[in-house]
Protein backbone atom coordinates (compact mmCIF):
# COMPACT_ATOMS: atom_id res chain seq x y z
CA UNK A 1 0.00 0.00 0.00
CA UNK A 2 2.70 2.39 0.54
CA UNK A 3 3.85 1.64 -2.42
CA UNK A 4 1.04 2.62 -4.18
CA UNK A 5 0.79 5.69 -2.08
CA UNK A 6 4.06 6.83 -3.55
CA UNK A 7 3.37 5.84 -7.11
CA UNK A 8 0.21 7.93 -6.28
CA UNK A 9 2.74 11.15 -5.72
CA UNK A 10 5.10 10.38 -7.62
CA UNK A 11 3.01 10.82 -10.73
CA UNK A 12 1.84 14.19 -9.69
CA UNK A 13 5.02 15.67 -8.49
CA UNK A 14 6.80 14.77 -12.26
CA UNK A 15 3.43 16.14 -13.63
CA UNK A 16 3.98 19.38 -12.41
CA UNK A 17 7.94 19.35 -12.99
CA UNK A 18 7.26 18.79 -16.72
CA UNK A 19 6.07 22.54 -16.76
CA UNK A 20 10.06 23.98 -17.22
CA UNK A 21 10.14 26.38 -14.41
CA UNK A 22 6.63 26.62 -12.92
CA UNK A 23 7.69 24.23 -10.60
CA UNK A 24 10.76 22.52 -8.52
CA UNK A 25 10.63 19.47 -6.20
CA UNK A 26 12.42 18.80 -3.21
CA UNK A 27 12.88 15.34 -0.98
CA UNK A 28 14.01 15.83 2.81
CA UNK A 29 15.18 13.57 5.48
CA UNK A 30 15.25 10.37 3.39
CA UNK A 31 12.03 10.83 1.31
CA UNK A 32 9.58 11.07 4.33
CA UNK A 33 9.21 15.14 3.71
CA UNK A 34 7.64 15.60 -0.26
CA UNK A 35 7.75 19.05 -0.95
CA UNK A 36 6.52 20.48 -4.51
CA UNK A 37 5.80 24.22 -4.95
CA UNK A 38 4.07 24.97 -8.10
CA UNK A 39 2.98 28.16 -9.65
CA UNK A 40 0.54 26.68 -12.45
CA UNK A 41 -2.34 26.85 -9.92
CA UNK A 42 -1.35 28.01 -7.33
CA UNK A 43 -1.87 24.79 -6.06
CA UNK A 44 0.75 23.14 -3.88
CA UNK A 45 3.16 23.86 -1.62
CA UNK A 46 3.24 19.78 -1.14
CA UNK A 47 4.12 17.76 2.19
CA UNK A 48 3.47 14.21 2.85
CA UNK A 49 4.39 12.38 5.99
CA UNK A 50 5.33 9.13 5.35
CA UNK A 51 6.81 8.76 8.76
CA UNK A 52 4.01 9.50 11.04
CA UNK A 53 6.39 9.16 13.90
CA UNK A 54 8.20 12.82 12.94
CA UNK A 55 6.45 15.84 14.05
CA UNK A 56 5.16 19.14 12.99
CA UNK A 57 7.39 21.43 13.99
CA UNK A 58 10.08 18.96 11.76
CA UNK A 59 7.96 19.44 8.73
CA UNK A 60 7.74 23.61 9.35
CA UNK A 61 11.84 23.30 9.93
CA UNK A 62 12.62 20.86 7.10
CA UNK A 63 10.52 22.80 4.27
CA UNK A 64 11.77 26.16 6.27
CA UNK A 65 15.03 25.62 3.67
CA UNK A 66 13.17 25.79 0.68
CA UNK A 67 12.69 29.50 -0.87
CA UNK A 68 9.27 30.82 -2.47
CA UNK A 69 7.44 28.52 -0.44
CA UNK A 70 4.07 28.97 -0.89
CA UNK A 71 0.98 29.19 1.23
CA UNK A 72 -0.43 25.82 0.44
CA UNK A 73 0.31 23.13 2.24
CA UNK A 74 -1.07 19.19 1.68
CA UNK A 75 -1.26 16.37 4.91
CA UNK A 76 -2.07 13.50 5.08
CA UNK A 77 -5.46 12.78 7.23
CA UNK A 78 -4.23 10.51 9.56
CA UNK A 79 -1.50 12.66 10.12
CA UNK A 80 -3.86 15.61 10.44
CA UNK A 81 -6.05 13.62 12.82
CA UNK A 82 -3.17 13.02 15.15
CA UNK A 83 -1.90 17.04 14.58
CA UNK A 84 -4.91 19.05 15.33
CA UNK A 85 -3.77 21.30 18.14
CA UNK A 86 -0.75 21.88 16.27
CA UNK A 87 -2.48 22.29 12.84
CA UNK A 88 -4.50 25.16 14.61
CA UNK A 89 -1.81 27.06 16.41
CA UNK A 90 0.22 27.28 13.45
CA UNK A 91 -2.78 29.12 12.22
CA UNK A 92 -3.00 26.32 9.02
CA UNK A 93 -6.80 25.94 7.57
CA UNK A 94 -8.16 23.46 5.46
CA UNK A 95 -9.87 24.56 1.88
CA UNK A 96 -9.85 21.30 0.26
CA UNK A 97 -9.24 17.79 0.27
CA UNK A 98 -8.76 15.32 -1.85
CA UNK A 99 -8.11 11.37 -2.43
CA UNK A 100 -5.46 9.49 -3.77
CA UNK A 101 -6.49 6.53 -6.15
CA UNK A 102 -5.54 3.93 -8.04
CA UNK A 103 -6.82 1.39 -10.88
CA UNK A 104 -4.64 -1.24 -12.25
CA UNK A 105 -5.95 -2.94 -15.25
CA UNK A 106 -4.85 -4.96 -18.11
CA UNK A 107 -8.70 -5.49 -20.02
CA UNK A 108 -10.80 -2.17 -21.24
CA UNK A 109 -13.11 -0.91 -19.62
CA UNK A 110 -16.82 -1.30 -20.97
CA UNK A 111 -18.28 1.44 -22.16
CA UNK A 112 -21.68 2.86 -22.34
CA UNK A 113 -21.87 4.80 -25.38
CA UNK A 114 -23.81 7.92 -26.19
CA UNK A 115 -24.82 8.60 -29.30
CA UNK A 116 -23.14 12.11 -31.00
CA UNK A 117 -20.33 12.12 -28.35
CA UNK A 118 -16.75 11.29 -29.26
CA UNK A 119 -13.66 12.10 -28.02
CA UNK A 120 -10.15 13.27 -30.15
CA UNK A 121 -6.83 14.24 -29.11
CA UNK A 122 -6.53 18.08 -28.45
CA UNK A 123 -4.98 20.25 -31.01
CA UNK A 124 -3.67 23.68 -31.18
CA UNK A 125 -6.79 24.57 -33.00
CA UNK A 126 -8.63 23.83 -29.93
CA UNK A 127 -6.96 24.57 -27.07
CA UNK A 128 -7.96 27.96 -26.30
CA UNK A 129 -11.54 26.75 -25.96
CA UNK A 130 -10.14 23.75 -23.91
CA UNK A 131 -8.26 26.15 -21.57
CA UNK A 132 -11.22 28.13 -20.96
CA UNK A 133 -13.57 25.10 -20.04
CA UNK A 134 -10.73 23.84 -17.55
CA UNK A 135 -10.24 27.24 -16.27
CA UNK A 136 -14.02 27.89 -15.70
CA UNK A 137 -15.03 24.46 -14.35
CA UNK A 138 -12.06 24.08 -12.69
CA UNK A 139 -10.97 27.19 -10.84
CA UNK A 140 -13.36 29.43 -11.24
CA UNK A 141 -10.70 31.88 -12.66
CA UNK A 142 -8.40 32.22 -15.47
CA UNK A 143 -5.27 30.65 -14.07
CA UNK A 144 -4.66 28.37 -16.31
CA UNK A 145 -2.61 29.17 -19.93
CA UNK A 146 -2.55 27.98 -23.22
CA UNK A 147 1.50 28.88 -22.83
CA UNK A 148 1.99 25.80 -20.38
CA UNK A 149 0.15 23.50 -22.57
CA UNK A 150 0.87 24.44 -25.94
CA UNK A 151 4.51 22.48 -26.25
CA UNK A 152 2.52 19.17 -24.29
CA UNK A 153 0.48 18.39 -27.41
CA UNK A 154 2.27 16.64 -29.61
CA UNK A 155 4.84 14.90 -26.41
CA UNK A 156 4.80 11.34 -26.37
CA UNK A 157 4.09 11.15 -22.55
CA UNK A 158 1.27 13.88 -22.51
CA UNK A 159 -2.58 12.44 -23.96
CA UNK A 160 -4.91 15.42 -24.19
CA UNK A 161 -7.94 13.53 -24.63
CA UNK A 162 -11.35 15.70 -25.53
CA UNK A 163 -15.06 14.65 -25.38
CA UNK A 164 -17.47 16.20 -27.87
CA UNK A 165 -21.00 16.06 -27.83
CA UNK A 166 -22.52 16.99 -31.21
CA UNK A 167 -19.28 18.52 -32.31
CA UNK A 168 -19.30 20.60 -29.55
CA UNK A 169 -16.07 20.46 -26.16
CA UNK A 170 -17.82 19.19 -23.35
CA UNK A 171 -15.22 17.38 -21.60
CA UNK A 172 -11.49 17.20 -21.27
CA UNK A 173 -8.77 14.75 -19.84
CA UNK A 174 -4.99 15.29 -19.51
CA UNK A 175 -3.56 11.63 -19.02
CA UNK A 176 0.74 12.13 -18.23
CA UNK A 177 2.64 9.06 -18.40
CA UNK A 178 5.63 9.49 -16.17
CA UNK A 179 7.46 6.06 -17.55
CA UNK A 180 5.79 3.62 -14.01
CA UNK A 181 2.05 5.24 -13.90
CA UNK A 182 -0.56 6.93 -15.91
CA UNK A 183 -1.87 10.39 -14.25
CA UNK A 184 -5.35 11.72 -14.85
CA UNK A 185 -5.40 15.63 -14.80
CA UNK A 186 -7.30 18.26 -15.13
CA UNK A 187 -10.76 16.15 -15.59
CA UNK A 188 -13.37 18.40 -15.92
CA UNK A 189 -16.58 18.48 -17.70
CA UNK A 190 -18.52 21.49 -19.16
CA UNK A 191 -21.61 22.80 -16.00
CA UNK A 192 -24.00 22.59 -19.05
CA UNK A 193 -23.33 19.08 -19.40
CA UNK A 194 -22.58 17.52 -16.42
CA UNK A 195 -24.44 14.42 -14.57
CA UNK A 196 -24.88 13.20 -18.05
CA UNK A 197 -22.35 10.87 -18.12
CA UNK A 198 -20.07 12.55 -20.79
CA UNK A 199 -17.40 12.92 -17.87
CA UNK A 200 -17.20 9.33 -16.89
CA UNK A 201 -17.69 8.19 -20.98
CA UNK A 202 -14.51 10.31 -21.36
CA UNK A 203 -12.27 9.02 -18.44
CA UNK A 204 -13.54 5.18 -19.41
CA UNK A 205 -12.48 5.91 -23.41
CA UNK A 206 -9.27 7.85 -22.46
CA UNK A 207 -7.77 5.22 -20.39
CA UNK A 208 -9.35 2.54 -22.96
CA UNK A 209 -7.07 4.02 -25.74
CA UNK A 210 -3.70 4.08 -23.25
CA UNK A 211 -4.44 -0.03 -22.18
CA UNK A 212 -4.52 -0.71 -26.00
CA UNK A 213 -1.40 0.59 -26.44
CA UNK A 214 -0.07 -1.81 -23.37
CA UNK A 215 -0.55 0.76 -20.46
CA UNK A 216 -1.99 -0.47 -16.98
CA UNK A 217 -1.54 1.91 -14.03
CA UNK A 218 -3.93 5.10 -13.78
CA UNK A 219 -3.30 7.28 -10.67
CA UNK A 220 -5.47 10.48 -9.74
CA UNK A 221 -6.52 12.54 -6.96
CA UNK A 222 -10.08 13.17 -6.72
CA UNK A 223 -12.35 15.99 -5.14
CA UNK A 224 -15.50 14.78 -3.40
CA UNK A 225 -17.33 16.00 -6.24
CA UNK A 226 -15.63 13.06 -8.68
CA UNK A 227 -14.71 10.40 -6.06
CA UNK A 228 -17.81 8.42 -6.70
CA UNK A 229 -17.20 8.48 -10.88
CA UNK A 230 -13.86 7.02 -10.04
CA UNK A 231 -15.21 4.35 -7.48
CA UNK A 232 -17.50 2.77 -10.50
CA UNK A 233 -14.52 2.52 -12.96
CA UNK A 234 -13.07 0.55 -10.42
CA UNK A 235 -10.36 3.29 -8.70
CA UNK A 236 -9.64 2.42 -5.28
CA UNK A 237 -8.46 4.77 -2.63
CA UNK A 238 -4.87 4.41 -1.43
CA UNK A 239 -4.29 7.87 0.16
CA UNK A 240 -6.39 11.13 2.16
CA UNK A 241 -4.99 14.90 2.00
CA UNK A 242 -6.01 17.69 2.82
CA UNK A 243 -4.83 20.59 1.50
CA UNK A 244 -4.12 24.02 4.17
CA UNK A 245 -3.48 27.37 3.30
CA UNK A 246 -1.60 29.03 6.23
CA UNK A 247 -3.60 32.13 7.26
CA UNK B 1 -29.69 39.54 15.67
CA UNK B 2 -28.17 39.35 12.46
CA UNK B 3 -28.89 36.21 10.57
CA UNK B 4 -26.27 33.88 9.07
CA UNK B 5 -27.63 34.31 5.75
CA UNK B 6 -27.43 38.12 6.29
CA UNK B 7 -24.02 37.47 7.85
CA UNK B 8 -22.66 35.80 4.80
CA UNK B 9 -24.58 38.30 2.73
CA UNK B 10 -22.33 40.99 4.48
CA UNK B 11 -19.52 38.92 3.62
CA UNK B 12 -19.20 38.69 0.75
CA UNK B 13 -20.87 42.03 -0.34
CA UNK B 14 -23.86 39.97 -2.47
CA UNK B 15 -27.55 40.80 -1.64
CA UNK B 16 -28.21 37.77 -4.16
CA UNK B 17 -27.00 35.06 -1.65
CA UNK B 18 -29.71 32.32 -0.72
CA UNK B 19 -29.55 28.81 1.07
CA UNK B 20 -28.84 27.27 -2.32
CA UNK B 21 -25.63 29.61 -2.83
CA UNK B 22 -21.91 27.38 -3.38
CA UNK B 23 -18.91 29.08 -3.48
CA UNK B 24 -18.48 28.84 -7.18
CA UNK B 25 -21.58 30.95 -7.11
CA UNK B 26 -19.65 34.31 -5.73
CA UNK B 27 -16.68 35.95 -7.00
CA UNK B 28 -15.68 36.91 -3.78
CA UNK B 29 -16.14 33.29 -2.53
CA UNK B 30 -12.41 32.08 -2.78
CA UNK B 31 -10.27 30.35 -0.73
CA UNK B 32 -9.05 33.34 1.20
CA UNK B 33 -13.23 34.52 1.50
CA UNK B 34 -13.57 31.03 2.75
CA UNK B 35 -11.53 31.75 5.45
CA UNK B 36 -12.70 35.22 6.37
CA UNK B 37 -16.18 33.90 6.59
CA UNK B 38 -15.94 31.01 8.67
CA UNK B 39 -13.68 33.24 11.45
CA UNK B 40 -16.23 36.34 10.88
CA UNK B 41 -18.73 33.04 11.77
CA UNK B 42 -16.59 31.65 14.99
CA UNK B 43 -16.43 35.09 16.42
CA UNK B 44 -20.12 36.52 16.00
CA UNK B 45 -21.76 33.09 17.39
CA UNK B 46 -18.73 32.16 20.03
CA UNK B 47 -18.33 28.42 18.40
CA UNK B 48 -15.28 26.49 16.90
CA UNK B 49 -15.78 24.60 13.79
CA UNK B 50 -13.26 21.10 13.57
CA UNK B 51 -11.19 20.63 10.44
CA UNK B 52 -13.31 17.62 9.21
CA UNK B 53 -16.87 20.12 9.27
CA UNK B 54 -15.08 22.79 7.39
CA UNK B 55 -14.47 20.21 4.49
CA UNK B 56 -18.00 19.66 4.39
CA UNK B 57 -19.39 23.22 3.68
CA UNK B 58 -20.04 22.93 -0.13
CA UNK B 59 -23.18 25.30 0.24
CA UNK B 60 -24.64 28.13 2.66
CA UNK B 61 -27.17 25.50 3.75
CA UNK B 62 -24.52 23.46 4.59
CA UNK B 63 -22.90 26.30 6.98
CA UNK B 64 -26.39 27.30 8.68
CA UNK B 65 -27.13 23.69 9.73
CA UNK B 66 -23.50 23.24 10.89
CA UNK B 67 -24.24 26.39 12.97
CA UNK B 68 -27.86 25.86 14.15
CA UNK B 69 -26.14 22.53 15.15
CA UNK B 70 -23.54 23.92 17.65
CA UNK B 71 -25.76 26.87 19.25
CA UNK B 72 -28.88 24.60 20.03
Amino acid sequence: MELIKEEIEHNLADFYLSFKDVAHVNFEKNNYIYNIHNNINNWPSFVLTKNYNSSFSDIFGATKTIKNLSKNWILESDFVSKNKIEIKNNKLFPIKNWVGMFLEINSVIPENEINEFTIEKLSSINIDECIALINTVNFNKKILYKELFIDKINEPNFNFFIGKYKNEITSTCIIYNNNKTNGLYFVCTKKTHQNKGFGSLLIKKSINYLIKKGESKFILHATKMGNNIYKKIGFKTYSKLIIFTKI
Amino acid sequence: MITIIELIKNTFNDNNITEKTTPNDVDEWDSLGHIMLIQTIEEKFKISFEIEELLEFDSVKDIINAINNKIT
